[in-house]
């Protein structure tokens, strides 16, 4: 809690009074004025969303203001009774003013601290992830009250992640500044991967899409056409197995006598092929993205 | 209108927005001040050609000297009203080398510096002038809130709050692995002046230290958190 008194019209008197040569008028002048003049005290702390009271002294009427974030009021009083300062005027945390002014002004400053965490902001990335990528998952958990003040020391987060019914993380991490975080490799099976922050009987739940990560062990078959040839991939899989969702492109490479050409075909359920124009003893390879297949040779005649 | 000017505003860089500022003051300073010489000059024209009838040659010359006093005090004038006082001065220093667990990219801090200087300076704006408008670009969620709540309510009680003289030391404490959200810390210290109508009740030079939560929005960083706090 911080304390000001600011006296803006009795400097400014006594200022206008040395000014003009009045200084033992000014000095009493001002000493008399501060015996009788009002004063206010503020509690030493005060919660978001309650209630308080501010004493004050002196008698007579006197204007009251109440400057603080989401509120600036202004009220007629009589000094020497207490100041009721409403629970909705103080919902949101931070640095308020109370002024208090009759013949001078005088002000006491106090926060309003936040209350307890109501709500927990949950920011997790990214919605869709490959599985078994390095610190691919994080989550950033931020705790709030209920007038969405940050609260900045809520306590401890406990981060889970779990992927079907296997644990893939459980932390405990201390907030620091109202916010706690975490980053995570993600899981080895393609599927939903439920993320949970939870602090004390708060939690917030986010879904991530594990899915498979690049080909692995790229296999191809072929025969010839009459036209040429057609090649098809084994089902495609990434390294831990996961087959690798439709749409994913493969490229086939045929090399022949008269040059390289490419097809490139879209994963069909689980399988890539593609139909080469070819003559004569031709090569084929597969590749998709970084991972490479076998190469399959096809004389002339077959 | 005034919400898109202010969408605008945050996409021109600091310094840029500042020449700007004055080049577009000093225009209008010059235009206002022309008019007001033809105006002064085309009255005291009249008055002297309707007095030089009278009396021709007594007194021209105090005439000519009060009308000079008189310009120069109308184009003085003009110039203070010109200045926004709550433009006047919001210094903000930034500090990221502490910032993690990312870190704050150069062309970032350079963004965060810019909107979080021209979130001030709305705020600053629309508590003196109790305009609502000025805070729609450049805040958001709660803080947004506080800050419609504090001018609907200054605006009921007609009172408003000047900001002078801002020199905020910010320091980026967390910075999201994904970048997604900063947090910092301003110690800002500032004269706040309280006024009641025209009546000024509170003045004290203020040192506030605010927790702030901004967040990037489609081109630029928006607050979403402005808290003020004891203490880091």
């Amino acid at each position: 809690m911080s304390w000001s008194t600011n006296t803006v019209w009795a400097n400014r008197r006594m200022r206008r009074l040395l000014r003009n040569g009045s200084g033992i008028v000014a000095t009493l002048s001002l000493a008399g004025g501060m015996c009788a003049a009002q004063d206010l005290r503020a509690p030493s702390a005060m919660t978001a969303g309650e209630a308080a009271t501010i004493s004050t002294t002196g008698s007579g009427k006197a204007t009251f203001y109440l400057v603080g974030p989401g509120v600036a009021n202004k009220s007629d009083i009589s000094l020497g009774s207490e100041i009721s300062l409403r629970a909705q005027d103080l919902r949101d945390s931070g640095q308020y003013f109370a002024i208090l002014c009759s013949d001078s002004c005088h002000s006491a400053s106090f926060f309003v601290m936040p209350a307890k965490p109501a709500n927990l902001a949950f920011l997790v990335h990214p919605s869709r992830v490959p599985v078994a990528a390095s610190d691919a998952v994080s989550g950033v958990a931020i705790a709030f009250d209920q007038f969405g003040n940050l609260v900045r020391d809520p306590g401890t987060v406990n981060f889970q992640l779990t992927a079907g019914k296997a644990s893939l993380l459980s932390r405990a991490v201390t907030a620091h500044d109202g916010i706690a975080w975490f980053r995570a490799t993600s899981g080895k099976s393609a599927g939903p991967l439920q993320v949970v922050a939870s602090l004390g009987d708060l939690s917030a739940r986010r879904n991530v899409q594990e899915v498979a990560s690049e080909p692995c062990n790229l296999r191809i078959t072929g025969q010839r056409t009459k036209d040429g040839l057609m090649v098809e991939t084994e089902p495609v899989h990434d390294c831990a197995g996961n087959p690798v969702p439709d749409g994913t492109i493969v490229s086939f490479t045929a090399t022949d006598a008269s040059g390289k050409s490419t097809v490139d075909a879209p994963i069909k359920r689980g399988i890539a092929r593609a139909e080469i124009a070819a003559s004569g003893p031709v090569v084929v390879s597969v590749a998709s993205g970084v991972a490479m297949g076998n190469e399959l040779r096809m004389g002339g005649g077959q | 209108m005034i919400a898109l000017a202010t969408f605008h505003i945050a996409m021109i860089p600091t310094s840029l927005l500042t020449a700007m500022n004055t080049i577009a003051m000093a225009m209008i300073g010059l235009t206002l001040m022309a008019i007001t010489t033809i105006s002064v000059t085309t009255v005291a024209m009249t008055v002297n050609f309707a007095r030089r009838r009278r009396v021709l040659s007594i007194g021209s010359s105090i005439r000519s000297r009060s009308t000079s006093r008189i310009m120069a005090l109308l184009t003085a004038s003009l110039f203070l009203f010109c200045t926004p006082r709550s433009n006047a001065a919001v210094n903000v220093d930034m500090n990221v080398s502490h910032a993690g667990p990312r870190t704050v990219e150069s062309l970032t801090e350079r963004g965060i510096v810019r909107d979080y200087r021209i979130a001030w300076i709305s705020l600053a704006h629309a508590l003196e002038f109790n305009a609502l408008g000025a805070l729609s670009g450049p805040f958001v969620s709660t803080a947004k809130e506080s800050l419609v709540n504090t001018v609907s309510s200054q605006q009921h009680s007609g009172l408003s709050t000047r900001y002078l003289n801002q020199n905020h030391k910010v320091e980026a404490v967390y910075y999201a692995p994904e970048g997604d959200v900063i947090e910092l810390h301003d110690a800002a210290d500032y004269q706040l002046q309280i006024f009641d109508g025209g009546k000024l009740v509170h003045d004290e030079h203020v040192v506030m230290h605010y927790v702030v939560l901004m967040t990037p929005a489609a081109d630029h960083w928006v607050v979403r958190q402005l808290q003020a706090v004891p203490q880091f």
